[in-house]
């Protein structure tokens, strides 16, 4: 099973209003491969809390009963002192990862650059949408049983 | 009428009579609102706008910048 978790500037791109750059489109469409992904296998997406409770203060109610409905919104690192978003990030990743395999996706590398592993992928979100159709090609030519093989196979053992 | 529940869905894993009510495509995915008072169910096709086309359908973002 794999849990994507996006960074802030990729959650910015989806519900701010400042956000016609090609950069910005192509931060959209990670997020929402990730959602259509959720539909189609075992993906989940995780929204750090610290980092959820920036984007609610753009939200209706309506939009955070989506959010809080689709996505889980892991808050083990909220109340943490000195934790900004990004050491809250690593903090989810890395637990999450003792179960799962998880994907940070960011156009900052560097931030994450200390925690990954062979169960921890951090991938810009240009490189997320080329891997996905990657592994969604080799399902659909039938070269893996289902899409979360797929997905394993080029996000974690190929790549 | 206010959401109460979302979940998220595939079209072609939704029956052909539901397809046809909401005027879905046959693929891709599917957004399923629960509403109530009046308990119901809508059928939400995302279409090329995405998740941002989803969310501003339910109004516009609020004002104010997301700061790091």
């Amino acid at each position: 099973m794999i849990t994507i978790i996006p960074s802030l500037e990729v959650m910015k791109a989806v519900v701010d209003n400042n956000i016609s750059s090609p950069a910005s489109q192509i931060r959209r469409l990670a997020f929402d491969n990730s959602t259509d992904l959720m539909s189609q296998s075992g993906v989940s997406v995780l929204l750090e809390g610290r980092l959820y409770a920036k984007i609610k203060t753009k939200l209706n109610l309506d939009q955070q009963k989506f959010f809080e409905n689709i996505y889980r919104i892991d808050e083990s690192a909220k109340d943490v002192n000195d934790y900004d978003i990004i050491k809250a990030i690593k903090w989810v990743a890395q637990s999450e990862s003792n179960s799962k395999k998880v994907v940070i996706l960011s156009e900052n590398l560097t931030d994450y650059q200390n925690i990954c592993n062979k169960n921890i992928k951090c991938i810009t979100p240009a490189s997320f949408l080329d891997l996905v159709g990657q592994a969604q090609k080799l399902y659909s030519m039938k070269i893996f049983s289902t899409l979360d093989d797929a997905l394993m196979a080029i996000l974690f053992i190929i790549s | 009428m206010t959401l109460k529940n979302v979940r998220l869905a595939r079209a072609e894993n939704l029956s052909a009579e539901i397809r046809k009510r909401f005027s879905l495509p046959s693929q891709g995915l599917i957004i399923i609102e629960s509403l109530n008072p009046d308990l119901k169910e809508n059928f939400v096709a995302i279409k090329e706008g995405g998740i941002r086309e989803y969310l501003l359908s339910k109004g516009n973002f609020l004002e104010g910048e997301i700061t790091d």
